[in-house]
């Protein structure tokens, strides 16, 4: 052999050895990650005896899946998750109706100003909720919104959602990337074709950039589903808790069972984890648009 | 015409028309259902059912009433209903510790124009129980179900120790002893079984915090009502928050906090007392109850006596908080009147009463009640006596109530974590609640 | 509708220019969000301004009392406690993401069987809802029955208090939130790391560069806008959490002695418990202020420090 093919050689052996280290340390990382999610599902599976024994066990002896319908009854588990669900849908549809136009409008279409009421969705981003929340509260009140999920599902549809770690802002910047990033021939061609405003928007952008808005649906399924502040403060009525603030108040009440608890724990989480098993790349794609979950 | 046929005439048109109008008042009044929501602490269990039994006896003897009953624990969640403009009827609250706050804020309607319309005589109730109400004078709330604590203990550990069953402590020296007898612990610190947990189970069982009591036991008091001001360094106080630091010292603060925080919770059966992991508490007689559901055999060797005071001052033995769950109706209720004639009965039918404080073992609020079995028992009549002597105290109501309450359990968890000392916990807390109190 | 007609001059990337709309243009595709934005969010905006020179209850109108809310702010020892609680986490927790998530990102840089899978893994904990996250790390960190002294013991370490230790509780809500966050900053890193062409890498081995030094010298540097904008991501999710604390504390809030009691933790304390809303809104536009004030500082030291490609460094 002569000297590049020994060096080759050398190489390939090399990088054979490091992927498998490779292979060792991410498994590693998987295994310690994943540990507290199944420990979660081991503990739902535990009877009442069974959680709490010193030194616990990882795997239950006798799997209890009864703890799972047992769970559903010390709370009114199912109208929440209505609840939920129709914050959700509600967060949705009025995120979609919201921004996409204001994102087309922020990106293919050219006006004064631009650039500048752009400037005002950024900061947006930045706003804390907690600088909104009260006056909110006080708003709902006078317009005797809070014995209703009104507080929750009217705000996206005006474009304004703020949670943890999304908000329509963010999906307005998102969306903007997407459509930026669209080809500009397109767009020309449209108007060659003599195509308005809305008909760009609606035949050419929304088709082309269903990525961005499959990414954007996600994301705003994932933090309204998961979203806890806003319903702590905004629902006063027990019969209209989401999900999220039904688990956390029966976690808080005296009379707590830690299997149960992580069994509903599973099932409220199940739904999300469903949609990033099947839709995991645009989950992926979002992140490296925004940096940011949703 | 003649006279006669008029008349006639016009009388049985008079007869027919008032008929017709009396009976379609009857239907209308029979249509017409008043709905009234309830919010109410007792939560689930035993205690939401004998709730429920009452609810549904109210509604047998009143037709036209509906009650709708939800455990909401949380209070935080009861007054951010009344202030957002959505507050339910009626409030049944567990423990008075946020009427001063609430009432002086105006989230409760004053009792007395209900009062006086009914006749209702305020003489019948037990006037501890009515003074957790009263607010700068005024009453805020009708009493029901007072409560009070005591020194629960269980006896086979103390048998186990070598100790006599039937003599508990009677001095906080003596108690502190005995609970060093009865605590085991291994060698990595880690504690298996406890004699005595300071500040268990503090606010769950309606108390501010066992500082509270202690500080009472020991002489101290938490506010003057004469000079109107906070005395929440006074020495007595300070001395009471040393006694139940020395037990956090002697077994290691995170040791102690690591027993109670894995423990299951409070009035289940893991709950460090009943799963017999702890010797000794200060709690009251709706324990027992718990106890006898869910642990049965443990149920007759629980051992009730007076909490002891220090020596030298035996006449504060038996101190005691005494409280009530307070019958309040918040402003923006839909239709207070017949809130109030709800709560007016509840809390003044003697039977109600002998019922509802045999099933959850709490103490009548009424003078006057028929016997019920646990009146005669002679550990439920520890809890009877403690409620009637001087012994019994009141937290102090008004209006940042609740901050103090808040602010003094946050004070004692320092000291018994050892992040600062007894003395400078509540120097601190005494400046902090004195500005609140100005502000 | 009016045909628009490009105006057929040629400027920059060859396409053709357009006309500047007039107003009327956008309106219709801004009218939701612009309403939004100025019902509410301007609005309650300005009125917290308002409130919080106020005491305000909600039960009775507020009452004007000018800066004595921000003075007593300054004297409270629990604000204080609650900004450095805040910034404990967030000088801890977001260096401590960046590091994981690049870590892990450099990891999967080159393709590897199963990487698909290996970043599935890392990154599911960002979709768990965070009241489930919470209340499962609640019952791991169970001094006598959790996974994790469980885990210790097993190599005979003294099982630890965690959220029950005033020293350790944070430590331990850091341990839940990096967990959180670690799979989604990856993604970023990785999404980051795709774009820096493999030739620099190439020409470095070339000249002898070791692997330290291709980081140092390639990898790092042009990472720059990513890690740049992590850091502010981040650091602004740190400065306004609130759930997993909440969760965590729910009974008591702040507990064990006020060791958890974070900014946003206070400021709900104060406004839904105390019913204290001006002292509230004066502390939520103090954190919004400095959330600003650290952005704008970032944005100006961005402009020295990172590299961004196609530009020219003086």
């Amino acid at each position: 052999m002569n000297l590049f093919q020994t060096m080759a050689g050398t190489t390939k052996r090399r990088r054979r050895l490091t992927d498998g280290a490779r292979h060792v340390v991410l498994i590693c990382i998987s295994l310690v990650v994943l540990l507290p999610l199944a420990w979660m599902v081991a503990s739902s599976l535990k009877s009442n005896s069974a959680i709490f024994v010193y030194p616990p066990q990882l795997v239950p002896s006798h799997p209890k899946f009864d703890n799972y319908r047992k769970a559903f009854d010390y709370i009114p588990f199912w109208l929440y998750f209505r609840n939920s669900v129709i914050v959700s849908a509600a967060t949705i549809c009025g995120i979609l109706f919201s921004c996409v136009p204001a994102a087309y409008a922020f990106s293919i279409l050219r006006w004064r100003g631009r650039d500048l009421v752009f400037f005002l969705v950024l900061a947006g981003i930045m706003l804390p909720f907690q600088v909104l929340m009260v006056p909110l509260y006080v708003m709902y009140r006078d317009l005797h919104f809070l014995g209703t999920l009104l507080p929750l599902i009217v705000p996206p549809f005006f474009g304004q959602y703020i949670s943890s770690a999304f908000s329509a802002s963010l999906a307005i910047f998102l969306l903007r990337q997407f459509f930026r990033s669209l080809p500009g021939e397109l767009i020309d061609a449209a108007r060659i074709d003599g195509a308005g405003d809305w008909s760009i928007l609606l035949r050419v952008v929304i088709p082309v950039a269903r990525g961005g808005l499959i990414t954007v649906t996600l994301f705003s399924f994932l933090s309204s589903w998961t979203d806890f502040l806003a319903p702590l403060i905004f629902l006063n009525k027990g019969s209209l808790f989401t999900l999220s603030l039904g688990l956390q108040q029966y976690q808080s009440l005296h009379f707590t069972a830690f299997n149960y608890l992580m069994a509903a724990a599973f099932v409220f989480a199940l739904p999300v984890l469903l949609a990033f098993i099947f839709a995991q790349r645009f989950f992926v794609e979002g992140i490296a648009l925004t940096g940011l979950r949703g | 015409m003649s006279i006669r046929l008029v008349t006639r005439s016009l009388v049985s048109g008079a007869v027919i028309l008032g008929s017709l109008t009396s009976a379609a008042a009857a239907a209308s009044a029979g249509a017409k259902v008043v709905n009234l929501t309830m919010w109410q602490q007792w939560g689930g269990g035993h205690e939401e059912a004998a709730l429920d039994k009452v609810i549904k006896e109210y509604e047998a003897l009143n037709p036209g009433v509906r009650i709708t009953e939800t455990p909401v624990t949380n209070s935080a969640k009861i007054l951010t209903a009344i202030s957002g403009g959505t507050p339910p009827d009626i409030v049944d609250l567990g423990t008075s510790l946020e009427v001063g706050e609430w009432a002086s804020r105006g989230a409760l309607l004053p009792m007395a124009p209900y009062i006086s319309s009914s006749h209702l005589n305020t003489g019948v109730y037990v006037p501890a129980a009515l003074d957790a109400l009263t607010v700068s004078g005024q009453l805020y709330g009708l009493p029901f179900m007072d409560f009070d604590v005591g020194l629960l203990y269980n006896k086979t550990l103390f048998k186990q120790a070598g100790l006599n069953p039937n003599d508990p402590p009677t001095t906080t020296q003596q108690l502190q002893s005995d609970a060093f007898k009865l605590t085991k612990q291994e060698a990595n610190g880690r504690i298996t079984q406890l004699g005595f947990l300071p500040d268990y189970p503090g606010q769950s069982n309606g108390q501010v915090c066992t500082l509270e009591d202690m500080g009472w036991d020991f002489g101290g008091q938490w506010y003057n009502d004469k000079t109107h001001s906070i005395t929440a360094d006074a020495p007595q106080n300070i001395a009471a928050l040393n006694y139940e630091a020395s037990f956090y010292k002697k077994y290691g603060a995170s040791n102690m906090a690591n027993f109670e925080s894995s423990a299951g919770a409070y009035l289940t059966a893991n709950d460090p007392f009943e799963s017999g992991k702890l010797a000794m508490v200060y709690d009251g007689p709706w324990a027992l109850q718990y106890i006898e559901a869910n642990r049965p055999s443990l149920a007759s060797e629980i051992g009730v006596a007076p909490f002891p005071a220090p020596a030298g001052m035996s006449s504060l033995r038996g101190t005691t908080f005494i409280d009530t769950n307070p019958q309040v109706i918040p402003r923006g209720a839909s239709d207070p009147s017949a809130a109030f004639a709800f709560i007016k009965w509840e809390t003044t039918s003697p039977e109600v009463t002998a019922t509802f404080a045999q099933l959850v073992a709490n103490l009548p609020q009424l003078k006057k009640v028929p016997s019920f079995p646990l009146a005669n028992d002679s550990r439920f009549r520890v809890f009877i006596n403690e409620a009637s002597s001087a012994n019994a105290h009141v937290w102090p109501q008004l209006p940042y109530s609740t901050e103090y309450g808040v602010r003094l359990c946050q004070a004692q968890q320092s000291a018994l974590l050892g992040t600062t000392t007894a003395a400078k916990a509540m120097g601190s807390l005494q400046t902090t609640m004195e500005s609140s109190a100005s502000s | 509708m009016p045909v628009q007609q490009p105006i057929s001059h040629a400027s920059e990337a060859g396409r053709p220019r357009w006309r500047w709309r007039p107003w009327r243009g956008p309106l219709p595709f801004l009218l939701p969000w612009l309403i939004g934005f100025i019902a509410l969010t301007i609005i309650p905006l300005f009125l917290s301004l308002y409130w919080s020179f106020t005491n305000y209850d909600m039960l009775q109108p507020p009452q004007w009392v000018g800066a004595s809310n921000y003075v007593q702010l300054v004297h409270d020892p629990l604000f204080r406690t609650s900004v450095i609680n805040t910034s404990f986490m967030v000088v801890i927790g977001v260096p401590a993401g960046i590091v994981l998530g690049l870590g892990c990102a450099l990891l999967l840089r080159r393709p590897i069987r199963g990487s698909a899978l290996y970043r599935g893994a890392i990154f599911v904990p960002a979709v768990v809802p965070s009241v489930a996250v919470a209340v499962i790390w609640i019952w791991i960190f169970n001094p006598d029955y959790g996974l994790l002294n469980a885990a210790l013991g097993v190599v005979h370490i003294k099982p630890q208090g965690w959220l029950a230790s005033p020293s350790l509780a944070k430590p331990s809500l850091l341990m839940l939130l990096v967990w959180e966050a670690v799979g989604q900053i990856m993604v970023l890193m990785l999404a980051g790391l795709k774009e820096i062409p493999g030739e620099l890498y190439e020409a470095a081995s070339l000249d002898g560069a070791k692997p330290l030094q291709h980081f140092r010298y390639i990898t790092f540097p042009l990472l720059g806008p990513v890690l740049f904008y992590s850091l502010i991501v981040w650091m602004i999710f740190y400065l306004q959490f609130f759930t997993e604390a909440f969760v965590a504390t729910a009974q008591d809030l702040g507990e064990p002695v006020n060791s958890t009691l974070f900014y946003s933790i206070y400021i709900y304390q104060n406004a839904f418990q105390f019913l204290k809303m001006g002292y509230a809104s004066a502390m939520a536009w103090i954190l919004f202020a400095v959330t600003m004030i650290i952005t704008v500082t970032l944005f100006r030291l961005q402009r020295r420090f990172i590299f961004y490609r196609g530009e020219q460094r003086a």
